[in-house]
């Protein structure tokens, strides 16, 4: 008999029923009374501010400062969207509470037979209840609240607002499906659902076939991604017979560790991880997918969706601890991540391009954390990192807002996301200038800030394992495992320092300094509506606190205060830090000189900033110069969309076209099989046909000899 | 008696078959195929001699559909005549599809053969 058996733990199912019932009454209402009139959004200004000029030679026309006309139902939509999170939130709540304080086994509710394939593969629809899972519940549901109550605020004006909020209940349900999957089958159906409908959310605005684009791409490249997901399915299946988290970690066991069916298993885990969180080679989609609603990139392409990767790695921690060789990979391809996108942010000037680029760099360090086997510093540095950088999105999101509502005073067509439009913000919006520089220093991991205390104990985690762990002790690509891990201390401790050096150019171009946005927009800038600016306040609070769940031992506090999540996430993940470990807890050598080192780092990122960058040299993007040099491939990304574009997408379309489509499919398909047997047919019926002479006489011989045989046959016989 | 009445419709029928195969006259071919249906009916009216009556009774169903047939067939034969002016079977050879000798095997139209031939081409079978 299970603790949770019985308690409120049986209405896990509830959780992503929830949004569900959500997405269905919005989905409803927004096909019923749909009557879009084209995007309307702050970041989407061109459009609209043509039809405004339109509009405005013509003095009879409507008053385009009016209040837009709201859907039908406009109401119901606000109500329903947020509060179906509310109340799945307060649902993850009591099921946390119900926990008891040290669970052994996961509690696995199993519903009904999904995919009963014979009697080899039972797939069952089942949910798991455990310390991951519940985490993930809350910190999913929580910061999915807030963003929905801001995202009344700003898309209050939207005509697609009902179908907006539909996407976004529907991702909430399908993210809980993900992390609360007993399987590797359900949590696939989550995994893909997300991907749905982030393509959708990116895509919302589609319109501007641009965004269509971006939307596009996103879900193609999370295609490559989960071919890694399926193929390590099939490769678990065949080779440990059951596809539950609870089965497969009993029966991995009987695989050679540290084997090569292992590490391959992993390494397509990996491709998958790769895909939805991000990470190089994958990783080109984010930055596109800012063409969604700003609320969208801070709930599904920041604080939730991209973290997926993260968790699968840390609910596969079973596997990956087996295979040092695969863990290695993952923090190699994280920290690389981490530096290269922190440089590509240095340089860029749309507010949330330079955001994106933060976050793919920031789950590198997650990366990191997990692939060394730190997987309870990964999952921590997922929770701080949701509060700072929804907070970052929903800042920018105001900063965005107020932006396009000067612009859209004035009539101007000038890009209300680039940076060096901004500029004095400060003066015009206070509370979000203050909430803005909480999240920039605890990204940049200034102490008591939450930031600070995840990415420490990553970057502490990566020095214990270059010591003494079990990826110290094999060989990567020939390089000692140790130096790979000291190799990647580096890394991330130059990532921190960029991290540090691109968030503060973000807030002394956006805040400080004189304002370029033009003297007649000023008198428009202001502060956003409380509706904005309260899950604004909220996160704000978070992010200074949000390291209280596990702050590190060196600080000497009173037992129960120091490794709360530690201690929590041990029932999942306890045994495979200790195998990575080689069974013993972890001790960081030299760990308050690193803390130093990694906070004078932080520190130093800003200082340069403050002393090299001069917000008041920078002109308006109109007068900007083009970049040049270095700086130039900066702006640029290191061309790497380019670079995919001639080696990948440029030699697949020919492909397609020359040998695929007109080779395979007109050639040989529809030339030889369909047309060729047509023509085949008709080549025999022509030869047969000059057995049928037409002349009745010639029948009627064949009929005598044709009698004569049968009859001779009979009499002979 | 039997034997005899065998023996000579078996002659009848042969006759019948010569005739079928060798002429081209649709009518006389048509009166060959009635001399067969005759010869059997005279093994019929032979065999009643030794199995009863039935044999008779089979002689009148003969005699009354070849009565039918014959209106049938000689009907088709005049159709057949007034359409290509004859009833020579050796132009009459629709069944066949394209005719080996034709110059334009592929066509739509049929066309009137040049003489001495008095008939339509007869390739497809939208002649008119």
């Amino acid at each position: 008999m299970h603790p949770l058996a019985g308690s409120i733990a049986e209405l896990v199912w509830l959780l992503p029923i929830l949004p569900l019932i959500g997405f269905v009454i919005n989905g409803a209402i927004s096909l019923f009374t749909s009557f879009h009139a084209g995007p309307a959004d702050p970041s989407a200004a061109h459009g609209e501010h043509d039809v405004a000029h339109a509009g405005h030679e013509a003095p009879d026309t409507h008053d385009e400062h009016a209040a837009p006309k709201r859907a039908p139902l406009h109401a119901i939509v606000t109500i329903v969207g947020p509060l179906v999170l509310l109340l799945a939130f307060g649902l993850g709540v009591a099921i946390f509470v119900a926990m008891p304080s040290h669970m052994a086994t996961p509690f696995v509710k199993t519903f009904f037979a999904w995919m009963p394939v014979g009697t080899d593969l039972p797939i069952h629809w089942a949910f798991q209840v455990d310390q991951l899972s519940v985490m993930m519940v809350l910190f999913v549901t929580g910061v999915s609240a807030l963003i929905h109550i801001f995202s009344v605020g700003y898309m209050g004006d939207d005509p697609g607002y009902a179908r907006y909020f539909a996407f976004l209940n529907l991702f909430v349900a399908f993210m809980l499906v993900l992390v609360l999957g007993a399987s590797y089958p359900v949590m696939f159906v989550g995994w893909e659902g997300v991907g749905l409908v982030s393509y959708l959310l990116i895509g919302f605005w589609f319109n501007d076939k641009a965004n269509a684009d971006a939307g596009t791409k996103a879900f193609i490249v999370n295609r490559i991604g989960d071919f890694g997901f399926l193929i390590a399915m099939f490769l678990i299946w065949s080779n440990v017979g059951t596809l539950d988290f609870s089965g497969v970690a009993a029966g991995v066991g009987s695989l050679p560790a540290g084997g090569p069916l292992l590490t391959t298993i992993c390494l397509f885990m990996l491709l998958a991880c790769t895909g939805k969180s991000a990470q190089i080679p994958l990783y080109v989609w984010l930055p596109d997918a800012m063409a969604g609603p700003t609320p969208v990139s801070a709930l599904i392409h920041a604080a939730t969706m991209v973290t997926a990767g993260v968790y699968l790695v840390a609910r596969s921690s079973f596997l990956f601890s087996l295979s040092p060789v695969a863990c290695l990979t993952v923090a190699v391809i994280g920290a690389v991540t981490a530096l290269f996108a922190a440089t590509i942010g240095l340089k860029q000037w749309d507010i949330k391009k330079l955001l994106a680029y933060s976050t793919v760099s920031k789950i590198g360090y997650m990366f990191i954390g997990v692939g060394v086997g730190a997987y309870v510093a990964g999952l921590f540095h997922v929770i701080t990192h949701s509060f700072f950088k929804a907070l970052l999105f929903l800042g920018a999101g105001s900063v965005i807002f107020g932006m396009h509502a000067a612009y859209h005073h004035t009539h101007s067509t000038e890009d209300a996301q680039d940076m060096r439009n901004m500029g004095g913000l400060r003066a015009y919006m206070p509370l979000t200038f203050v909430m803005m520089w909480i999240a920039t220093l605890a990204i940049s991991g200034i102490p008591i800030f939450a930031g600070f205390f995840s990415k420490d104990e990553i970057l502490g985690s990566v020095i214990a394992r270059a010591a003494d762990s079990t990826l110290a002790d094999v060989h990567w690509l020939g390089i000692p495992g140790s130096a790979v891990l000291y190799a990647v201390y580096v890394l991330a401790l130059a990532g921190a320092f960029l991290t540090a050096l691109y968030m503060t150019r973000m807030m002394l171009y956006t805040f400080h300094g004189p304002n370029r946005t033009g003297v007649e927009e000023q008198a428009h800038l202001h502060e956003a509506p409380p509706l904005l600016t309260f899950p604004v306040v909220v996160l704000g609070v978070l992010s200074v606190l949000g390291g209280i769940i596990n702050l590190p031992a060196f600080l000497h506090l009173p037992a129960g205060w120091t490794g709360a999540l530690d201690q929590w996430l041990a029932p999942v993940v306890g045994d495979a830090t200790l195998h990575v470990t080689h069974g013993v807890a972890a001790e960081t050598p030299h760990e308050v000189a690193l803390v130093g080192l990694a906070i004078v780092v932080a520190i130093a990122g800003i200082v340069t900033a403050f002393v090299k960058l001069k917000p008041a040299a920078l002109v308006p993007k109109r007068d900007a110069q083009p970049a040049t040099g270095f700086e130039r491939v900066l702006e640029n990304k290191y061309y790497v969309d380019e670079l995919y574009d001639r080696t990948v997408v440029t030699p697949v379309v020919a492909v397609s076209r020359s040998f695929l489509w007109k080779g395979i499919d007109a050639g040989l398909i529809d030339g030889v099989l369909v047309n060729g047997s047509a023509w085949f047919m008709r080549g025999l019926a022509r030869s047969g046909s000059w057995l049928q002479t037409g002349q009745v006489g010639a029948y009627a011989w064949a009929i005598v000899i044709g009698v004569l045989a049968v009859l001779g046959a009979f009499t002979l016989r | 008696m039997v034997p005899e009445a065998l023996f000579f419709s078996a002659i009848l029928f042969v006759i019948g078959v010569v005739g079928v195969l060798t002429r081209r006259n649709a009518i006389i071919i048509f009166m060959c195929v009635e001399l067969m249906l005759n010869a059997v009916n005279l093994s019929f009216i032979g065999f009643s001699r030794l199995y009863g009556a039935s044999g008779q009774v089979f002689v009148i169903f003969v005699m009354s559909v070849a009565a039918a047939e014959a209106a049938v067939g000689l009907a088709i034969i005049i159709a057949i005549f007034r359409h290509h002016e004859t009833v020579d079977l050796k132009n009459i050879n629709l069944l066949k599809g394209w005719c080996s000798n034709c110059p334009w095997p592929n066509r739509v139209e049929c066309i009137r053969l040049p003489a001495p031939s008095p008939s339509w081409c007869g390739c497809c079978r939208y002649c008119r």
